[in-house]
């Protein structure tokens, strides 16, 4: 049955409307002897909800922060790894000219205050050189990365071996299973990487020397970062994209919620809508033993695209449905899953029909809105004990609502879990079963599915090129694969964050008009590109820590644009979810407004 | 496995009991252990004035966990010991913490933030393993801006509640940072 229902718009406080020119800080940013200090980042922050605009010094600590709001205070912070952050308020942006502001870095003289800058991934690198058995690191790598960073600072925790056993649990609760001999293992490895008497020495090593920490590339340093505030402190802001009208769009899964950002208007425009809840209960319909202690999600919107009318498409995960939000009138329409549980990742063909993932029950969903059909199709586990359990998950979790049943939180290996999905130039619809390990073709006349297992672990969220290759991210395994429909061929290349092997790249996209990869950093606060003809990667570090991202879209200028989902929001500095775009190594003037259309 | 073992188990069961017979008598037995838990808890000694003090109490069969999500909806439980607007958890207790009589996990905010609070209780573990799954009967009281609010109830094995109480602390709203 299909419901129509018309939300309220509410409009968010627009700033900065009196910010007409587009106003400029330059200066240079040195150490106290008066030299240059190259790749800091200095980062302007402006109205409320705030915009940030991060640009990077050049080789002689110059800077040139352009198209902030004149006439308007700004805070800033510069940011370099080994220098003590600089924070200052009151900066009145001129409204005749540029603002000059030339900045003094102080040294630390602390080493765990260095070790505290460093990006997660670097943390997290001294955990996973303690296991000695490469089933446990892959699995522990999976399961535990799945919803925020390891290594920041909200889980480089030393904690009792109670407290540890305990968090386990309700990570495995809420998804993140270990089988029992790692999970009996983990308190001891977590607490013996990360104690600080062991761990400060080892992440500082040379830290008051040259080479610590090197500056990122000058192209890197060209370019230009802007982070717009999103949501709440319980937000989720999952996955985002770029409308062809310039808006962007994003879903809150802990409020239920629609947002959508025009970054033409100066600060960026909010609306957001709320997602009909009809009459999911708080949690779902298959309920939840462990939901997040502030969340106020009912159906749970997580992943969204546009059709070719420029209609938004939902799934909603725990509503067990699809949505669909019409710009023209602000409407949502609801269409309830014939099957399956917890529509996850979605992509639509030419013909705009919906295909998208099932991730609980390992089904797979095609629906057509033109007819209203659905077609619902059960992937292929791997054992007949895995088919007898993922066709009795229905009426466990029906049960479990009812009288207690302690489901010990599953283990982690993991059932399959149909993931990313995306559609082939030729029409094909291929998707991942990331605990699997594998790929599948889906033919989109006959459903008829082909199943291929990929040589690493963990395939996530794929795209296609323009010439049809498969791109294809290794969450636990670190790497870029380029998969050839054709000939069935898989070209691995290694991610190049340092520590190598510290990277689980959640998701990536593929810029079609130059096949340039672009690939989340999602442990190491990056977004990394990769030139598919040179077959060379390029690392831009992102100014916030905790900027746990996946997925990735382009507007129509190139920029790249991405949100930053750590769940929970609280560990992200600052303690509030953005969308961040990225305008890669240019010079001019993006403009007050935020705008490159 | 573990669901196919646990579903099998519970189908053989099933039919062997009066159903409805066997529920009243534990919403009773709940209800008077979450009664005796809350005249308990009322004998504990009242906090100093000016803060929020929220206090879970239940019995030795089970760790309870308790919840406080402040105005920032910022959360303060076992795994996360203090939160930035500075609350705090001041006793965690645990299947292996030795307690005399009364089981009382307790979480303060000495200088609250004005706002909305959320109370939640989680049930993750009995610490009898040899008794079947079964709920847990708790009593909470909050003291807060001169008043004391108090619940009672129960919850099931592998359960969080997520909302079990709100109240609000009146002020000035503080500027988010």
């Amino acid at each position: 049955m299909k419901i129509s229902i018309r939300t309220a718009t509410c409009l968010s406080c627009i700033l900065l409307t009196s910010a007409a020119h587009a106003a400029v800080f330059q200066g240079v940013v040195a150490d106290e002897q008066g030299t240059g200090i190259a790749g800091a980042m200095v980062t302007f922050r402006f109205g409320e909800p705030f915009q940030e605009r991060t640009v990077f010094t050049d080789d002689a600590g110059a800077y040139a922060a352009t198209g902030l709001p004149a006439g308007t205070n700004h805070l800033l912070r510069v940011r370099r790894i080994g220098w003590k952050d600089l924070i200052s308020g009151g900066h009145l942006a001129s409204e005749d000219g540029a603002t000059a502001l030339d900045l003094t870095m102080v040294r630390h003289t602390d080493p765990a205050e260095v070790a505290a800058q460093l990006p997660a991934n670097h943390w997290y690198a001294l955990l996973l050189e303690k296991f000695d058995n490469e089933y446990h690191r892959e699995q522990f790598v999976r399961q535990c990365t799945y919803c925020h960073q390891q290594g920041n600072a909200a889980t480089r925790i030393v904690r009792d071996t109670q407290e540890w056993e305990k968090v386990l649990a309700l990570m495995a609760r809420m998804g993140g299973g270990l089988d029992a001999d790692l999970a009996a293992r983990v308190p001891e490895l977590i607490n013996a990487a990360y104690d600080p008497e062991v761990a400060v020495p080892a992440l500082t090593q040379g830290w008051q020397e040259p080479g610590f920490a090197p500056p990122p590339s000058p192209e890197v340093r060209r370019s230009v970062i802007d982070e717009y505030q999103l949501g709440a402190r319980s937000s989720m802001q999952h996955d985002m994209i770029v409308h062809p009208s310039g808006h962007i769009y994003s879903v809150d899964m802990s409020s239920d919620t629609l947002f959508r950002m025009d970054p033409s208007i100066p600060g960026g425009k909010r609306e957001w809508f709320s997602i009909p809840r009809e009459e999911v209960p708080l949690g779902g319909v298959m309920g939840s033993g462990a939901l997040p202690s502030n969340t106020e999600m009912h159906v749970g919107p997580h992943s969204l695209q546009v059709d070719p009318k420029g209609r938004v498409w939902i799934t909603l995960a725990t509503g067990n449905r699809l949505a669909m939000f019409d710009p023209s009138d602000a409407s949502f329409q609801i269409e309830p899953l014939p099957a399956g549980i917890y529509p996850h990742t979605l992509r639509i063909d030419d013909r705009g029909r919906i295909w998208y993932t099932i991730a609980v029950s390992n089904h797979f969903g095609m629906y057509n809105p033109e007819n209203g059909r659905h077609e619902v199709v059960r992937l292929p586990a791997r054992s007949f004990g895995e088919e007898v359990a993922l066709r009795l998950l229905p009426f466990v979790f029906w049960l479990s609502q009812h009288v207690d049943l302690d489901l010990g939180g599953g283990e982690g290996g993991g059932l399959p879990v149909p993931y990313g999905v995306d559609i082939a130039p030729n029409g094909d619809v291929w998707f991942s079963q990331l605990n699997a390990h594998r790929i599948g073709r889906i033919d989109p006349e006959t459903l008829e599915v082909t199943m291929i297992d990929t040589p690493f672990t963990a395939p996530r969220r794929m795209r296609f090129d323009s010439k049809g290759n498969l791109w294809i991210p290794g969450f636990s395994s670190n790497l870029l694969s380029r998969f050839d429909p054709q000939t069935l061929e898989f070209k691995n290349f290694e991610l190049p964050i340092e520590p190598l092997g510290s990277e689980t790249p959640y998701s990536l996209n593929v810029d079609l008009s130059t096949d340039t990869v672009w690939i989340c950093g999602t442990n190491s606060d990056t977004l990394i590109s990769f030139d598919s003809a040179a077959e060379e990667f390029t690392v831009y570090p992102l100014p916030t820590r905790s900027t746990y991202t996946r997925d990735i879209d382009f507007d129509r200028d190139g920029a790249v644009w991405t949100s930053n989902s750590n769940a929970p929001a609280w560990q992200i500095e600052t303690g509030v979810p953005r969308v961040l775009r990225l305008i890669p190594g240019r010079h001019q003037d993006p403009g007050t407004t935020s705008s490159t259309r | 496995m573990r669901i196919v073992t646990t579903l099998a188990a519970l189908l053989l069961l099933h039919g062997c009991t009066d159903e409805a017979q066997e529920a009243a008598a534990l919403a009773a037995r709940l209800e008077q252990e979450a009664s005796g838990l809350s005249a308990a808890l009322a004998q504990h000694s009242a906090p100093q004035p000016g803060g929020v003090v929220v206090r879970l109490a239940f019995g030795e069969e089970a760790d309870l966990d308790l919840y406080v999500t402040d105005p920032l909806m910022d959360t303060v439980y076992f795994a996360r010991h203090e939160s930035r607007t500075g609350g705090r958890i001041v006793s965690d207790i645990r299947c292996e913490t030795p307690t005399e009589g009364l089981r009382i996990e307790e979480i303060r905010f000495d200088a609250p933030w004005p706002g909305r609070y959320r109370v939640g209780v989680d049930h993750p573990k009995r610490c009898d393993d040899a008794r079947a799954p079964a709920p847990s009967a708790y009593a909470l009281t909050v003291f807060a801006d001169g008043e004391v609010h108090e619940k009672r109830g129960s919850v099931n094995l592998q359960r969080f509640e997520v909302i079990v109480l709100e109240f609000e602390v009146k002020g000035e709203p503080n500027e988010a940072t």
